[in-house]
Order: structure tokens, then C-alpha cells, then sequence
């Protein structure tokens, strides 16, 4: 099995097996860190390979590699720096 | 050779698409972080509801989504091989079939929380998530509508061996892969995050 597509469900999948399997009582602003990595890694898996994105033109590939950092960067930083009241 | 690597590369799909596309990820992306901005005002509140929740449920619909994306990439990929597009019908009935599933498992989860006396007015959570997933549900609809089209329309070529339509095929198959993208993010944010 050696299909990109296949290779790149597996490893979608098995990355959402673990973030499930991720429920330790621990500092969880870490543990949820980790989560919303592994989400946008996911992301960007979905948008390069099964949308081909990989292979586009560098304008399309650069506007989606730009949603990717600036989507995480923002949603990590909302979760770690929003005002507690 | 010289020449073929100069030429500009085609887009996957039409430009049009990936306005739609983009947009909506930078919409969601604000739906995101809005939820998140609300969070922290009252996070015990946030953590007991989502404890409500079955996180179960929640991976269960992130793989039924993730295999109809790949369903939705290996049938796009038969297309392009003259000898392989009989394939592409069956695997576009497939991520059909994991569509109906996704909405199965979600009515399920609704009407488990509905029949606990849980609704949008219960709580600021609870209004984000039925929110959130409410509108994910929709867009999945539309989704399903656009591959059922693509599907009828991939029947009909097959049989008479006529054209496939690419823009079809790439709105729908492009659609798709980007509510599972969606998906990918607001499971984490509702189902896990402490």
C-alpha cells in the first residue's frame, strides 16, 4: 500500500486516534496545545494531498500555507492569551 | 522539457472555488476564535459542559469524514486515468454513504443532549456548539447535494462515454474536503480541549 492517498488517511486517521486517546489529567493548556497542533498539521495534510494544493500554482499554494500559520497562530493564541475575567 | 517547465502550473480547480473555499475558512476561522474568546470568560463553565459531550462520538464522525475525503481524492484521481473512471462512481457512492453516516451519528448526539434537557439556550457552550455544528451540518448538506449531482453526472458520462464536467467535479470534491478540514478543527475545540 504505497498510495499516497492511502498513506495520508492512515496518518490523518491514526493522528485523530491519538488526540482522542489524549485525556490526561495533566496542565491541560499544554495537552491542548499539542491537540490544536496536531489539528492544523491535519489541516494541512487535507489541503496539500487531497487537494492537491501540493502541486498548484506557488500563488494558491502560499495563500493556503498562509491560512494554515495564520489560523493556528490566531487559535492558539485566543486559547492561551483571551481575557480572563 | 525546457518549455513544459515553464509553462504555468493549472490549478486543481477553477480560481472561483478557492475564493469560496478560503472565505469560508477565514469565516470559521473567526467562529473559532470567537468561541475561544467566550472560553475564557467562563472556563469551568465551558469545561463541565464539554464534559457532556461524548468525545466518542466526536472521533467516530472525524474518521467517518476523513474516509470519505479520501474517497473523495482516490475517485478524483480515477478520473484523470482514462482506463480507472468506472472506479471513481462506487468511491463517490462511498463518501456518500460516509456523509449519511456523519449525519446519523450527528442526530444521535443532538438528540441524546435534546432528551437530556440540553438545548442552545442551556449554556454559552452549548450555544457555540449546537451553533457551530449546526452550521457545519448545513454546509455537509450542501456538500452532499453537490456529490449526489456529481455522482448522477459521472453516471450518465459513464455509460454513454461522453465528457466529465471539471467544474463539478472540483467544486463538489473541493466543497468536501474542506467541511472535513472544518471538522478536523472544531473536534479538538469542542470534544477536547480542557
Amino acid at each position: 500500500m504505497t498510495n499516497p492517498l492511502f498513506i495520508t488517511w492512515m496518518v490523518l486517521t491514526l493522528a485523530t486516534i491519538l488526540s482522542w486517546s489524549l485525556d490526561v489529567p495533566v496542565d491541560g493548556a499544554w495537552v491542548g496545545t499539542a491537540l490544536l497542533l496536531v489539528a492544523f498539521f491535519k489541516a494541512r495534510l487535507v489541503l496539500m494531498i487531497f487537494m492537491e494544493v501540493r502541486g498548484a500554482p506557488t500563488a494558491l499554494r502560499w495563500c493556503c500555507e498562509a491560512w494554515v500559520i495564520t489560523a493556528c497562530t490566531a487559535v492558539i493564541t485566543a486559547y492561551w492569551f483571551a481575557p480572563i475575567s | 522539457m525546457i518549455a513544459a517547465a515553464n509553462e504555468p502550473e493549472p490549478l486543481p480547480v477553477e480560481a472561483g472555488v478557492w475564493v469560496v473555499v478560503l472565505g469560508e475558512l477565514c469565516v470559521f476561522t473567526l467562529f473559532f476564535i470567537t468561541f475561544l474568546y467566550y472560553r475564557a470568560f467562563s472556563p469551568e463553565l465551558f469545561e463541565e459542559s464539554r464534559t457532556l459531550l461524548s468525545r466518542d462520538l466526536g472521533a467516530l464522525n472525524t474518521i467517518i469524514l476523513l474516509t470519505s475525503s479520501w474517497c473523495v481524492a482516490a475517485a478524483v484521481k480515477a478520473l484523470n486515468v482514462p482506463k480507472q473512471r468506472s472506479r471513481a462512481l462506487p468511491l463517490l457512492l462511498g463518501a456518500l454513504g460516509c456523509g449519511t453516516a456523519f449525519v446519523i451519528v450527528k442526530g444521535f448526539e443532538y438528540s441524546g443532549a435534546i432528551n437530556a434537557g440540553i438545548n442552545v439556550l442551556t449554556d454559552e457552550f452549548f450555544m457555540f456548539y449546537f451553533m457551530l455544528t449546526g452550521i457545519h451540518l448545513l454546509h455537509l448538506l450542501v456538500g452532499m447535494g453537490l456529490l449526489t449531482a456529481t455522482t448522477l453526472h459521472l453516471r450518465s458520462v459513464i455509460a454513454t462515454n461522453g465528457v466529465v464536467s471539471e467544474p463539478l467535479v472540483g467544486f463538489a470534491s473541493c466543497f468536501w474536503h474542506m467541511l472535513d478540514l472544518l471538522w478536523i478543527i472544531l473536534f479538538p475545540l469542542l470534544y477536547l480541549l480542557r
